[in-house]
């Protein structure tokens, strides 16, 4: 008899749910005029949907460009500020993490506005470079968390080891902390990436119209007419952050780094 | 010539006094042994040398030079601990060719160099091995080896080989012994097991609640230890004489602190020193260690040199008053 495991039957449902929402998106994208309460659509049309796959292309570019470098950027920070806290002085090291963690806590729509007054003051609104310091101020936090987590678990033993051999304190950080970080690091970029990946309202407010990313346009769409191209954006939308996660699942795999990932 | 001399080191962790005036100095090729119980302040005293503690007071002084403020890899004193750390990422010969005076070599004198260290230490071929798929002996060689490759004044050893099982601990007391004849590199090793800081020392130092209570060469701290603490470390039973009943005093003070040894101890019912009774006892294989107590509530340990028959060690367990006595009591 067909038995269910009562364990299995959340996460069986979400695989569902995620699978039917694809569907509904990937229906939609091809159909022409498809409303309320018809179950299936009338009409498929091909051509529009190339051309809002294409049309999408600079977007996808921009949204990449900005999560990426915010990506790359995090990890150039977060992997040194990591390791400065892990070797600073235990009252400066709580003080320095609530600095840097402060940002995550505020809510994204009083951080957004208050980075785009301050952005606004100094002229450096409007562009890409805005953009990716304003997603970096929220994603850095995160990625951050994720360093010093790697770092913490490590045994300080390995660091005075290494100092006793010979080496400074930055030559340990480069020889042996960052390999050991490595696998925290993929994490943190792939954070990064999909936090940025996701931004709507702060693009909005610190790209002053200026910088369009994907996720705007599908917001924007969203209770628009034009509902086939709301789904071909969609689908781009979620497509990006889910080849990042098998790339991210396969590095893992090949440095053979997956336990993190599992802790 | 003194290599390494530390003069009046103190630590404290606010109100716990946890090293007290501590002086003594090391020769090249000399291995000194830090005796004592656990948690008295030997790897504090270690952490401070090799610079990762810092002294509330005192000098350490490396071949004439002072090194209290100096960071801790410009002093060339390695420090090993019971775990190997030895980095995961890398092989077993990048491991040893880790410091950085290897790195100065051209890949064939580095090659040359940790093939020959590698062989000293027993582990030919193990070059491309992960330290992962090592045992604990063979890591705490690798560690050993990368310690040596990196040519320090003054190796430090904290207990590195007490998580190792009895024979592979001798070995690697040989190998470490051999290696310091042959390199002339001074040694200071931490350890609380006696039979270890009598097989390694030159001199054995005896550490107990953060004081240095002796600076001995084993020989005569185990025999004719100079005071009651080093007597108890070194496994003496420390009694005092002043309550005792004694049927038959030895020819020493007995009105203060006296202490013998449990294996110069015999059961004598004819011509008795002390009456006992025994409360408890060990087999330990050669024999027993039995555990008896004297009138005044003290009690001392008795090691039998052959193992006692069943017999014997009932009678001793079910009889009242054991007579004992002993020629080699120490007065204090």
């Amino acid at each position: 008899m067909f038995k269910v495991d009562i364990k299995t039957v959340p996460n069986l449902l979400a695989k569902i749910s995620l699978f039917a929402t694809i569907c509904v998106f990937i229906v939609q994208s091809i159909s022409k005029r498809w409303f309320w309460p018809q179950l299936w659509p009338n009409n498929f049309e091909f051509e529009e949907t190339l051309s809002n796959f294409g049309d999408a292309i600079p977007l996808l570019w921009t949204t990449f460009i900005v999560a990426a470098l915010v990506s790359l950027i995090g990890i150039i920070l977060s992997a040194p500020l990591a390791w400065l806290i892990y070797n600073i002085g235990q009252k400066y090291r709580i003080v320095l993490i609530l600095l840097v963690l402060f940002p995550a806590l505020i809510p994204p729509v009083v951080s957004g506005v208050g980075y785009s007054i301050w952005f606004i003051k100094i002229d450096f609104d409007g562009n890409i470079a805005a953009v990716v310091a304003a997603h970096l101020l929220i994603s850095l936090p995160y990625m951050l968390g994720i360093a010093l987590s790697i770092l913490f678990r490590q045994d300080r033993e390995l660091f005075e080891a290494s100092a006793g051999l010979g080496w400074s304190g930055d030559q340990i950080f480069f020889r042996i902390a960052l390999p050991l970080m490595r696998a925290g690091l993929y994490l943190a970029a792939f954070v990064g990436f999909t936090i940025s990946w996701g931004q709507y309202l702060l693009t909005v407010l610190v790209g002053n119209g200026q910088v369009v990313t994907l996720p705007m346009v599908v917001v924007s769409l969203a209770t628009s007419a034009d509902q086939t191209r709301f789904a071909a954006l969609v689908l781009i939308t979620m497509l990006v952050p889910a080849l990042v996660t098998v790339l991210y699942h396969k590095v893992l795999n090949k440095t053979g780094e997956y336990e993190f990932a599992n802790t | 010539m003194n290599l390494l001399t530390l003069n009046g080191i103190q630590k404290s962790y606010g109100q716990n006094n946890v090293l007290n005036e501590i002086n003594f100095s090391v020769e090249p090729g000399q291995i000194i042994v830090l005796l004592g119980p656990s948690g008295t302040g030997k790897s504090t005293l270690l952490s401070i040398i090799a610079g990762l503690t810092k002294p509330d007071s005192g000098q350490i002084e490396l071949d004439g030079i002072q090194i209290s403020n100096l960071a801790v890899h410009k002093r060339q004193i390695t420090l090993l601990t019971q775990k190997a750390n030895l980095f995961p990422f890398m092989s077993v010969a990048d491991n040893v060719a880790f410091s950085p005076n290897m790195k100065s070599l051209s890949k064939s004198e580095r090659d040359k160099k940790v093939n020959s260290i590698l062989e000293e230490v027993s582990l030919s071929g193990y070059n491309n091995r992960n330290p992962e798929t090592l045992s604990g002996g063979e890591q705490q060689r690798v560690s050993l080896a990368r310690a040596l490759c990196s040519e320090p004044k003054v190796l430090l050893l904290d207990e590195p080989f007490a998580s190792l099982d009895h024979n592979i601990r001798i070995e690697h007391q040989k190998l470490l012994k051999k290696l310091v004849q042959d390199s002339a590199l001074p040694v200071i090793f931490v350890t609380h097991q006696l039979d270890e800081a009598m097989s390694l020392a030159d001199k054995v130092i005896v550490i107990d609640e953060g004081t240095q209570w002796s600076n001995q060469i084993p020989q005569e701290l185990y025999d004719k230890p100079s005071n009651p603490t080093s007597a108890k470390t070194v496994g003496f039973n420390v009694i005092d004489g002043v309550g005792l009943k004694w049927l038959n005093k030895p020819n020493i003070d007995t009105n203060n602190l006296i202490c013998v040894r449990p294996e110069n101890i015999v059961m004598d019912e004819k011509d008795p020193q002390i009456i006992a009774k025994c409360i408890g006892y060990l087999f330990l294989g050669s024999g027993y260690k039995l555990n008896l107590e004297l009138s005044d509530g003290q009690t001392l340990d008795v090691l039998t040199g052959s193992q006692l028959s069943e017999l014997e060690l009932e009678r001793v367990m079910s009889t009242k008053e054991i007579g004992i006595r002993s020629d080699f009591w120490l007065n204090f």
